[in-house]
């Protein structure tokens, strides 16, 4: 060992230039290394700052429509008042000192009027009335709610309720509790200087399940890469009715030749049911993102 | 080629005065590049760390919501692309107020809330 370290000592063989070659490789390779490996440090924050840019967006939006939706309460007023006329005619029949008062058989007659106020507006701008109302035979025909004119939470509410009719005995009966569930899309768009309203765009899905629990999916609606928020609002559902009942009874004398009076006895039967609903955020949990969520009806 | 160059290796016969110096110029540019390399290296993660240092702050002023904002609105529009009001007392259009990160100027990162009437 000795001898060898002796021997490349005194040794006169070289390989200066080989070597040189060999360090340069080596030092531009390092250097190469060093280089990219910083280069990509910084490259990754544009990456962090688009994740951001979407994250941010995304919990925005939610906070914002979410916010905007809490306890806002919407209340539905639906009336029905049934009128039944029986009017029983009578025939005096005078026979020497005798007097005799024959009732015919009465006829009845019955009527149906409906009427809806959602937040105390008419929205069915007249009530609906159905003559020779049978309640074994109730009217089946609505009156359309006009669902589109309406705002967002309302619209959900008067559809949970009745679906989209309204005035008829079905929806007298009809429950937010035991709703109609349905779903849909909508886009929060911007108008802001400086920022680009395609990267600020979100879209939503709400969906409202039949015990009127409403869901916001939230994404974004720009890019491949998508951050996805789902919003859970629980509903505060207050429900009462009240029954209010008036009879009055009218004699009319010889109006017809038929009969010599008439006792009308009008009996009002009020039927007033109050519906209330108002929702407030439960829970905030990221979801993965499915692009089966944007097929909402 | 290679054989060449294993003889070249093999020999035991000296370097001349030339070699030695190309070889020595060619280790000194050898350091230098590597040096400088390094240099800017260190200049790029140093420059980094400010960017994201400043990044962080300017994100966490915006998640606050707190100091400049631009004034925009939002509007909801349905599936048919109308404008729609969120409930009756909402106006069409609501004004939002947006706390914007510019730090990284091609990726402008923004918070917004509702802002005031």
């Amino acid at each position: 060992m000795k001898r060898k370290i002796h021997n490349v000592l005194r040794s006169r063989a070289g390989a200066s230039i080989t070597f040189a070659l060999l360090l340069f490789l080596v030092c531009a390779v390092v250097g190469a290394l060093v280089l990219t490996a910083s280069t990509t440090a910084s490259g990754r924050m544009s990456e962090l700052a688009k994740m951001d840019q979407r994250y941010y967006g995304v919990t925005s939006a939610a906070n914002l429509i979410s916010g905007e939706l809490c306890d806002k309460p919407v209340e539905i007023e639906r009336t029905r008042t049934i009128t039944t006329v029986k009017t029983t005619t009578y025939r005096i029949t005078v026979t020497g000192s005798q007097t005799t008062v024959a009732p015919d058989i009465p006829t009845i007659s019955s009527e149906a009027s409906y009427n809806t106020r959602i937040n105390d507006v008419d929205v069915t701008t007249t009530p609906k009335v159905v003559s020779n109302y049978d309640p074994s035979n109730p009217d089946t025909v609505g009156t359309p709610l006009g669902i589109d004119t309406m705002s967002f939470l309302t619209a959900r509410a008067a559809r949970l309720l009745f679906d989209k009719t309204c005035n008829t005995d079905a929806a007298m009966n009809a429950s937010m509790k035991n709703g109609t569930a349905h779903e849909g899309t909508f886009r929060i768009s911007h108008d802001v200087m400086g920022l680009s309203a395609d990267k600020l765009a979100t879209d939503c899905k709400y969906e409202i399940l039949k015990d009127g629990t409403l869901r916001l999916t939230f994404w974004n609606a720009d890019g491949a890469d998508k951050y996805s928020l789902l919003v859970t609002m629980e509903p505060t559902i207050e429900e009462r009715q009240s029954e209010d009942s008036t009879s009055k009874v009218d004699r009319v004398y010889g109006e017809s030749t038929e009969y010599d009076y008439a006792d009308v006895v009008t009996t009002e039967v009020v039927l007033t049911k109050y519906a209330s609903i108002k929702w407030s955020v439960k829970s905030v949990e990221k979801v993965y993102y499915e692009a089966s969520t944007e097929e909402g009806g | 080629m290679v054989r060449r160059i294993k003889n070249r290796l093999r020999s035991k016969r000296g370097e001349s005065l030339a070699e030695v110096l190309i070889a020595t110029l060619l280790s000194a540019v050898a350091m230098v590049m590597l040096s400088s390399m390094i240099f800017t290296s260190n200049r790029i993660v140093t420059h980094s760390k400010e960017v994201t240092q400043k990044y962080v702050t300017e994100n966490n002023r915006i998640v606050e919501k707190k100091g400049t904002y631009r004034e925009g609105s939002v509007s909801v529009k349905n599936s048919s692309g109308e404008v729609m009001k969120l409930t009756d007392s909402s106006p069409s259009y609501l004004t939002a107020w947006y706390y914007v990160n510019n730090s990284l100027s091609n990726v402008p990162v923004a918070v917004y809330k509702k802002g005031s009437e």
